[in-house]
């Protein structure tokens, strides 16, 4: 009952204790009933203080590993104070287990302090007493001096390794002991110093930002400068690759100048080095035009050369041995002298459109002709290399061009154009080849070419006809693209005095090197046409052939035309026989005409041409002229010399007629028709013979005037104008291009077959061919009167003939013709 | 012998400390007063375990006590 009411009433205080009282309607008496009857309802076998003790250890090893090493020595502390002769102990232990809450978490040993029975930590400072309570100090000696020896305490000294401090590079690493490897390496490691790169670390963070002012000093700004002058990628200057465009960074404060003195000198460097960069892009691009590729060449020399003298400007910051000002003005000076002629240059190539194939050359001229004028030597000794590359890189075409007469089709620089590879041989000189012009006429080549383009052109096209007449020049071998001029002759004299222009001593080079390489073309080339290819054969065979030169052969092919015409009015007109018949007859009677091969050509007849006169005009009478001598005449056949036969054959034919009935005379009904009749007869044979005599003689005077003239020509255009001059003159003074004239000569010759029509009526022969005078125009009236007429209009013909003439001498100055006129004005007197 | 029951007072009062450091440590919630009721039932033959039990339950009820009076006081 004791032990009863004992815990009654100790759970009574429990329940109190913990269940607060203040309220009355908490049922406490009931609660603690309850509480009473779990206490006493349990059963239970003593607890196990061996799981308790290992659940205790167990929960002070799990302190230690969750970190809590305060939790885990004061747990373990306090049950090492613990009574062990309790027998209660694991009972309370476990009650304690029980009612453990997360300790780890929520637990926290400072709450120890605030209770008011705190027991004292282990780790209390020790007192004297505890110290001498296990071994007193009484000993004598004991404050002595020791006499250190290998006793002496630096021997025993270790390394804790558990505080794993870290070592230095002092010489105490001697004396760790030498088994312990790990930390004798670990002596020897120099700590990182971070501290260092916190400067870099803060820049790098500020230039990469941008944001706000960068500061950097002279030094700095002069490295990147230089760095960005070369071409390469820089912090302070932002640079577009694709089109070498460099620009400033903003925001730059430099410590010794004001922001916009700054701000300048960085936009001058800025567009230096775009300038610089824009030639080192086109420098690189690929191009298709060899005098171009031959400039980048050189400017990739020059390139070169301002590198070099950028990397001097470094060295001086580089050198230890003197001491050198950081001055980004003076590094502006040095690099505005050596960029400038690179600038220059820049803006030259950039220039010219794909419109102008010259237009680099051009501008490379002018700028080097303007620099080397000005002063300027720096500029005119960078421009100058540049432009003689491409100016000899394209001379090798001009150079191949008039030596052998062979140019690119391809290169779109050339002077020349094939414009028809296939054409006629006996076009070859005029259609073959032609010259590039722009829309004024102007030779395409570079500015100080054109006054020689013409002679270029002239001196390969030469060139090329020797080559097509078989008659290759004399070749030693050599590539003719190498014939260069000497430029050493340019640059020594301005080097030397610098007195003489510079465009005037290129003049003088490039006309010493075309005289060189051109003297020898001309002369063989007329040789060639003399000697090989019968040139002046050709001309002394016109005469023969057109002209009447040999009268007995002309006369046999004549009348045996006539002779066709007469008796055969519809057949005569046979090109076959009529061409053996010239063959046989003209070509064979001269030796210079032997080799000539003549065709007659017949063209339909007027079907009312009614004289025998006007049948002529059907007859072209044609000899096919070597090819190399119709690219002078600039036609197969001379169509001059044609008209000239078919005219000399219209007047044989009235001189066959008025002979026909020559001694034929009857008696008239009248003796004035008589006497009218004979006496134009004779004036009309007179007027046939002045026109035939003019007609040879002219042709003769002119032909001998052609052969000396063509022999003194220099080359094929001089020939070509000499043969138009010639023709000109011939068709002038032969009447056959002054229409009015040529109708009076062709009327007065009518006037002789009507003449010879009437005759023959008049002696009452009947006529040879009725069909002849089907259509007679003075078939009607006695002779007298057709006498008459036909005197009346002769002399109108002739008056009208000579005042032509004269008209036509005054106009022209032909003293051929006024001395035809002459003649003709004795008959009409 | 009063020097022996002192010795013996003073002994007990110091386990009880060192429990009550104990059982903050283990953050029982456990007050001096109530630890020294538990060890008493203990020693008078109470499981362990059904004391931790009674224990919680009365925390429970307390709570619940409190939580209807905070409620009813909020009325």
């Amino acid at each position: 009952m004791a032990h009863a009411a004992t815990i009654n009433q100790l759970t009574d205080n429990l329940v109190r204790s913990i269940v607060s009282s203040d309220h009355d309607s908490i049922p406490i008496d009931q609660i603690r009933e309850n509480a009473v009857k779990s206490l006493r309802s349990s059963s239970h076998a003593r607890t196990n203080q061996f799981d308790i003790h290992s659940r205790l250890i167990g929960l002070v090893e799990k302190f230690a590993v969750l970190n809590r090493d305060d939790l885990s020595e004061a747990l373990q502390f306090r049950l090492s104070l613990l009574p062990v002769e309790s027998k209660w102990l694991p009972e309370i232990l476990s009650l304690l287990l029980h009612l453990s809450e997360r300790p780890v978490e929520k637990a926290n040993v400072e709450t120890l302090d605030t209770l008011p029975h705190r027991i004292a930590d282990a780790s209390s400072t020790l007192a004297w007493e505890e110290l001498t309570a296990d071994a007193p100090i009484d000993h004598d000696g004991l404050w002595d001096d020791v006499e250190r020896g290998y006793h002496s305490s630096g021997d025993d000294a270790t390394v804790d390794e558990e505080h794993d401090s870290d070592a230095t590079t002092s010489t105490q690493a001697t004396s760790i002991a030498e088994y312990n490897v790990l930390a004798q390496a670990r002596s020897f490691i120099v700590p990182l110093d971070d501290s260092a790169l916190e400067e870099v670390k803060c820049l790098r963070e500020h230039m990469s930002e941008r944001s706000g002012g960068i500061a950097v000093s002279e030094l700095l700004l002069v490295r990147e400068t230089l760095l960005m002058l070369h071409g390469l990628p820089t912090s302070l200057f932002v640079m577009n690759n694709s089109t070498g465009g460099v620009t400033a960074a903003d925001g730059l404060q430099l410590q010794t100048s004001a922001g916009t003195t700054l701000r300048d000198i960085t936009m001058q460097f800025a567009a230096i080095g775009s300038a610089i960069n824009a030639l080192r892009l086109w420098v690189r691009t690929e191009q298709g035009v060899a005098y171009i590729q031959s400039c980048q060449a050189a400017t990739q020399v020059c390139l070169s050369r301002f590198g070099k003298q950028l990397a001097d400007l470094e060295q001086r910051y580089l050198s230890k041995t003197a001491d050198v000002v950081v001055s980004i003005v003076g590094v502006r000076s040095a690099v505005e002298r050596a960029a400038k002629p690179l600038v220059r240059l820049g803006r030259i190539v950039q220039t010219p459109s794909p419109q102008e194939p010259h237009g680099l050359l051009n501008g490379l001229y002018d700028a080097a002709c303007a620099s080397e004028l000005s002063g300027d030597l720096t500029t005119f000794t960078v421009l100058l290399p540049v432009f003689l590359a491409g100016l000899k890189t394209y001379l090798r075409s001009i150079s191949c061009w008039i030596m052998s007469g062979t140019c690119d089709t391809n290169d779109e620089t050339s002077l020349v154009i094939d414009r028809d590879p296939a054409c006629d041989l006996g076009n070859f000189w005029h259609d073959r080849y032609a010259m590039k012009t722009f829309a004024d006429g102007q030779p395409n080549v570079p500015i100080l070419l054109q006054p020689r383009a013409s002679r270029i052109f002239a001196l390969g096209k030469s060139q090329a006809f020797l080559k097509a007449l078989k008659t290759p020049p004399e070749d030693d071998g050599r590539d003719f693209s190498t014939v260069l001029p000497d430029f050493d002759s340019v640059v020594e004299p301005i080097k030397r005095t610098g007195l003489r222009p510079f465009a005037e001593i290129l003049e003088e080079t490039l006309s010493a090197w075309l005289i060189t390489t051109a003297e020898d073309s001309t002369p063989a080339l007329r040789r060639a046409l003399f000697d090989s290819h019968g040139l002046l054969k050709s001309y002394a065979s016109l005469t023969a052939i057109f002209c009447s030169e040999n009268g007995r052969a002309f006369q046999d092919f004549a009348e045996t035309v006539f002779w066709s015409m007469d008796h055969a009015p519809k057949a005569w007109r046979n090109e076959f026989l009529l061409s053996e018949l010239a063959n046989n007859t003209l070509s064979a009677s001269s030796p210079t005409a032997v080799d000539t091969t003549l065709s007659i050509r017949i063209v339909e007849a007027d079907a009312l041409a009614l004289s025998s006169i006007q049948q002529l005009q059907c007859l072209t009478l044609e000899t096919i002229l070597p090819w190399p001598v119709q690219n002078i005449t600039r036609a197969r056949s001379p169509t001059t010399y044609a008209k000239a036969f078919v005219l000399l054959l219209q007047i044989y034919r009235a001189k066959s007629l008025l002979r026909s009935h020559f001694f034929d005379l009857r008696p008239s009904e009248t003796p004035r028709a008589l006497t009218i009749a004979l006496g134009l007869r004779q004036r009309l044979s007179t007027t046939i013979e002045i026109l035939h005599a003019h007609i040879t003689t002219t042709s003769s005077i002119s032909n001998k005037l052609l052969l000396r003239e063509t022999q003194e020509a220099d080359d094929i255009d001089a020939m070509v104008a000499v043969w138009s001059k010639h023709d000109r003159q011939l068709e002038t003074s032969l009447l056959l291009s002054v229409r009015p004239l040529r109708e009076a000569v062709l009327t007065s010759l009518e006037l002789c077959e009507r003449f010879a029509n009437t005759w023959a009526r008049l002696v009452a022969s009947p006529p040879e061919d009725d069909e002849d005078n089907e259509q007679d125009i003075d078939s009607a009236g006695p002779p007298l009167e057709s006498f008459a007429l036909l005197e009346e209009e002769a002399n109108k013909q002739l008056s009208f003939l000579i005042a032509g003439l004269r008209g036509i001498s005054r106009a022209g100055g032909s003293t051929a013709l006024e001395m035809l006129a002459e003649r003709l004005e004795w008959i009409a007197q | 012998m009063p020097v022996a029951d002192d010795d013996k007072r003073k002994a007990a009062r110091e386990t009880i400390d060192i429990l009550h450091e104990i059982s903050t440590l283990l953050n029982t919630n456990l007050d001096r007063h109530t630890l020294s009721y538990c060890v008493s039932l203990i020693e008078n033959g109470v499981n362990p375990e059904a004391l931790a039990n009674v224990i919680t339950d009365l925390r429970a009820q307390n709570e619940r006590f409190e939580a209807e009076q905070a409620k009813a006081a909020a009325q």
